[in-house]
């Protein structure tokens, strides 16, 4: 733990004793796993630092008071006193007793219990948690998504960092594809690079063909001249995602490849430029995609070829929420998304482009430093 | 051991259908229905996420990239493979299983009662396997509110005997990666420099396994002072001369963990406390050798068990060992600690011996994967167990 956490979590916490009182709960209760999901948003490590090792954890936070932090199994307890920036860390195996007294200790009455994570929670332990608990459990799955919606410069700047790590790593990508060489090893290559910048994670798919119907995981196909490598890579730094979406022709992109990159090149200019305070996400999603309706593809704009045009990233990716046509969030300054017209073109196949962008006064401002064009292993 | 689950599987992504054979699937799926004919069970609920895969696996061959993945086994008809993916995503994965109807989760709480009313099974009894224990609670909630009339059982417990023991179709792909493990460690021994960062090291030992077609990867180093403490994910703490380094590797090949453990001191001079370590591999060579089936195996691995409590003593060193299970999930059945009546062991399991150690000076780790064969054994590592020394 290092005092920039401390002060971070310190800040979280008192933010979320503050959405506490709006909610009217006396206490909250945050369950996360150590099943990690670029999905989900593990409430525990945000309010604490703790990265979740174990197989569960619970906090119990209190209002003007520091929250424990329970942890199974028991050994994880170690790791989380060290990462913990914020309160008392409980290690049991079976930790429901000792959460529930500590609960009961505290005298919630019938008062209200804000539960984050239940969404998330096995089935078996929600039952045997919720069972004990006396009091309104009020599951409340938004809560932490809304304290922390909008990112502090302590998570913009692992969110650059992290950037900067996804950059090179697809620059080195670049460098090393060539023909012959398979799927899984070149996604070998991207993680080295990843990892030797300190990257812990990624949320990292890597595919190729000459005409890919949709990005997926690495296979053992071979790298064939002519090929268009399409990449989505997401390292983490310190728990905070960003990612970077880019394609690669091996060798020379051809005349209706270039020419049909090019929407893809405007509608991520025009989607970053609708990223303004105030604006719903839907204007960006409604900016990429006229883009394409407008070249004839308004078909391929919708399921099963696209689902949405970027969603909120950092501590994962389900907040502050989807850049698509059905999403109702409003954009606010500090968010943070990654902005992805990524398209299925019936001439070119699957192609890729985008980056992870904040919200801004004038638009939205791209962490990342690469062109953004397609490339090629002869230069862009 | 606890690791830092990553976010999405993602290395070599495919199912070698020379390695694992649609025949030997069919198998399993045998054994599965016999035993659900003998509990009245219509129909088998199967969960698995990327985090533990190994039932949802078992009878599928698949294993969710992230997020999870329900398969329904009816007792007669033909099973169906829910994954929690876009539609668009499911012709590639369906590459991946041998089940031929694979669909999107969303559709299965949509379609469950019919799917009951179609196989005539509406009213018998459904057996749960993994889904009290890790299904998330509003996806449970969902399936139980479609099958009220119908008795859940968690049927876990005996799905599990099943995947006790390895199939000889199984075994080959224990031993590859084993072999990957052993490449891995060397490269971790070739690279180990003083003034390297653990990530940095952690990252060559990564790029190995996938290099090699692991699916995923899975490493803990410590250095220094903190080896006497935990073990835990590598951090950026730069690795000094003399010190000492464990190493946590296990790694998944066409669905199979194995796994990999061991003690370097990085040059510098000899200490005292070598010393002690050097014990530590003595008495972990020991354990090992006592591993074995039936009542022979039972009371070397007594004597091993003794053997560590006086090395415990003698060091005031907080010491414990394992045999856990791997196989389809990084740590499954059985789980049996060295004791001086340990459970006796039968030929075909497959174990990870562990030798954790922990004190001022003396932190160690050691680990390596064990088939029990009939008469004791196979030892399916080329690296050796001893103190390494990287310089």
């Amino acid at each position: 733990m290092n005092d920039d956490l401390f002060a971070e979590c310190q800040d979280r916490l008192k933010r979320t004793w503050l959405a506490m009182e709006e909610k009217d709960f006396d206490f909250l209760l945050v369950y996360a796993g150590g099943k990690r999901e670029m999905q989900r948003m593990d409430g525990v490590r945000y309010l604490t630092g703790y990265s979740g090792l174990g197989d569960h954890s619970l906090l119990l936070v209190r209002k003007q008071e520091m929250p424990i932090l329970y942890v199974n199994p028991p050994d994880a307890a170690d790791i989380a006193k060290e990462e913990a920036a914020l309160g008392e860390v409980v290690g049991e195996e079976d930790f429901v007793p000792r959460a529930v007294h500590d609960l009961k200790a505290r005298k919630p009455g019938n008062g209200r219990i804000g539960f984050v994570g239940q969404e998330f929670m096995p089935a078996g332990l929600f039952q045997k948690l919720s069972g004990q608990i006396t009091g309104s459990l009020c599951v409340d799955h938004d809560f932490l998504k809304r304290v922390g919606r909008s990112k502090t410069p302590w998570e913009i700047e692992r969110i650059q960092r992290a950037h900067r790590m996804a950059d090179a790593g697809f620059l080195h990508m670049v460098e090393v594809a060539k023909p012959g060489m398979r799927e899984f090893e070149l996604s070998a290559e991207l993680e080295r690079a990843l990892r030797m910048q300190g990257a812990r994670d990624n949320f990292g798919l890597v595919a190729s063909s000459k005409h890919n119907p949709a990005i997926r995981p690495p296979t053992d196909k071979k790298l064939e001249t002519g090929d268009l490598i399409i990449a989505e890579i997401s390292p983490e730094c310190d728990g905070y995602f960003a990612q970077l979406c880019r394609t690669i022709v091996l060798g020379e992109p051809s005349e209706i490849l270039r020419e049909k990159f090019e929407l893809l090149k405007v509608a991520l200019r025009k989607g970053i430029q609708a990223a303004r305070p105030g604006a719903p996400a839907v204007e960006v999603a409604r900016a990429i995609n006229r883009i394409l309706e407008e070249a004839g593809y308004e078909a391929y704009c919708k399921p099963p070829y696209m689902r949405s045009r970027g969603h909120g990233l950092g501590q994962g990716s389900p907040f502050p929420g989807n850049l698509s046509e059905e999403d109702g969030v409003v954009l606010e300054e500090g968010m943070t998304f990654i902005i992805h017209p990524n398209q299925y073109i019936p001439e070119t196949g699957y192609l890729m482009l985008g980056e992870t962008c904040e919200v801004t006064q004038n638009g939205g401002k791209s962490f990342s430093s690469l062109a953004q064009d397609i490339f090629s292993t002869h230069g862009i | 051991m606890n690791t830092y689950d990553s976010v999405l599987r993602r290395g070599l992504t495919s199912w070698d259908q020379e390695k694992i054979p649609k025949t030997e699937l069919e198998r399993r799926l045998d054994l599965i229905r016999t035993e659900m004919k003998a509990r009245g069970i219509g129909v088998l609920i199967i969960h698995g996420d990327s985090w533990k895969y190994g039932d949802l696996c078992y009878a599928t061959h698949y294993s969710p990239m992230t997020r999870e993945g329900v398969a329904l086994i009816p007792l007669e008809g033909d099973p169906v493979l829910y994954l929690s993916l876009g539609s668009r995503d499911i012709p590639f994965h369906q590459e991946l299983t041998w089940i031929e109807e694979v669909t999107t989760l969303p559709t299965l709480t949509k379609e469950l009662a019919g799917r009951l009313q179609a196989w005539g099974v509406q009213g018998s009894p459904i057996g749960m396997v993994d889904v009290l224990e890790n299904m998330r609670d509003p996806l449970y909630e969902a399936i139980r509110a479609q099958t009220r009339g119908s008795a859940l059982l968690p049927c876990t417990e005996w799905y599990r005997k099943l995947r006790l023991l390895k199939s000889p179709a199984e075994i080959p792909l224990l031993k590859e990666a084993t072999g990957i493990a052993d490449f891995c460690f060397q490269e971790i021994l070739r690279y180990l420099n003083p003034g390297l960062r653990e990530f940095e090291l952690a990252a060559q030992a990564d790029y190995a396994a996938r290099a090699h077609g692991a699916e995923d990867c899975r490493i803990l180093l410590t250095s220094g002072s903190d080896t006497d403490r935990f073990l835990r994910p590598a951090g950026d703490r730069k690795i000094g001369p003399g010190e000492k380094v464990t190493v946590y590797l296990a790694l998944a090949y066409q669905r199979y963990w194995t796994e990999l453990g061991r003690t370097i001191v990085v040059g510098g001079p000899n200490r005292q406390e070598n010393l002690v370590l050097e014990e530590t591999t003595k008495l972990y060579e020991q354990i090992v050798q006592s591993v074995g089936p039936g009542q022979g195996g039972l009371s070397s691995m007594a004597q091993a068990f003794h053997a560590l409590q006086a090395h415990q003593e003698k060091h005031q060193a907080q010491s414990s060992v394992i045999l856990q299970g791997i196989g389809l999930d990084r740590e499954e059945d059985p789980r049996i600690p060295i004791s001086p009546t340990p459970s006796p062991l039968t030929p075909g399991m497959f174990l990870s011996a562990r030798l954790t150690q922990f004190g001022p000076g003396i932190g160690a780790f050691f680990s390596e994967p064990l088939l029990v064969g009939a008469n004791g054994c196979e030892i399916l590592t080329r690296t050796e167990r001893r103190l390494y020394q990287a310089t």
